[in-house]
């Protein structure tokens, strides 16, 4: 196997994981918790600086999205529908490519990195997680 | 190569890669024939204290891994806030090592 591919590899497993098991935690718990002060905000950026992050929102934005709630999902962080994505993607993914023996997923990131590293679609990115941070401003996260 | 060339990168770059691996650039940089100097001499690599210091000031944001080229797990980090803060207290620690890699991994086209 690729030495990426066994890097990549973990970094997936540890981050499937610590996703289930914080949106596992977080369905169980009140959605407020964080601002009642019961769980840490997660959120670097906004416990130094009291502004919130671009991702603010995402854990509420998934459970939203989990009841159905598109619009909601929609309204509280758009990356949730992105993260929402990735946690039900990546390990049927996975479990694919080890089944098959094959490495399809390290493939497509590779080729997936290379195609952002040229600039034009990274531009348009980056200006769509700018769009979202001031957004976060205005909700009042 | 000329052994004044290759001490002169050596000074000039040891800072950029590991401990261990110098030694062995050493040895290959003496291996291989001066037409390379062109090439290896407008190489440009990242400093791994300057990626400590955007880890430290904006992990959260993943902006460490996109200055050393980690598009794929800087998105991933973005997305998550950071991993939750704990990816972004791993990279603390990581993200030198990881500077020296890619940095290595850099060197290593010219060199092989």
């Amino acid at each position: 196997m690729h030495a990426g591919n066994t890097k990549l590899l973990r970094i997936l497993l540890l981050l499937i994981i610590g996703g289930y098991a914080w949106l596992f935690l977080n369905l169980h718990i009140s959605p407020d918790a964080a601002t009642r002060g019961e769980i840490p905000t997660l959120c670097f950026v906004k416990q130094v600086s009291g502004y919130p992050c671009p991702s603010c929102g995402t854990t509420r934005s998934v459970i939203a999205l989990l009841h159905g709630n598109w619009l909601d999902g929609f309204l509280l962080n758009p990356f949730g529908y992105l993260v929402l994505t990735g946690l039900l993607l990546i390990p049927l993914w996975l479990l694919y490519d080890f089944f098959l023996k094959k490495e399809s997923l390290w493939i497509w990131y590779a080729k997936a990195e290379h195609q952002l590293q040229k600039g034009k679609l990274a531009i348009v990115l980056i200006a769509m997680v700018m769009a979202n941070w001031i957004w976060n401003f205005y909700k009042g996260y | 190569m000329d052994s004044q060339k290759v001490d002169m990168f050596i000074l000039t770059n040891g800072k950029y890669f590991d401990d261990f691996q110098v030694q062995v650039i050493r040895e290959r940089l003496l291996e291989i024939d001066d037409s390379k100097w062109a090439a290896l001499s407008t190489l440009q690599f990242k400093d791994p204290t300057t990626s400590l210091i955007v880890s430290l000031l904006a992990g959260s944001l993943g902006v460490d891994r996109f200055i050393i080229g980690d598009t794929g797990l800087g998105i991933g980090k973005l997305l998550t806030c950071g991993g939750l803060g704990i990816w972004a207290i791993v990279d603390w620690f990581m993200i030198k090592g990881a500077t020296k890699e890619k940095n290595l991994t850099k060197l290593q086209q010219i060199l092989y």
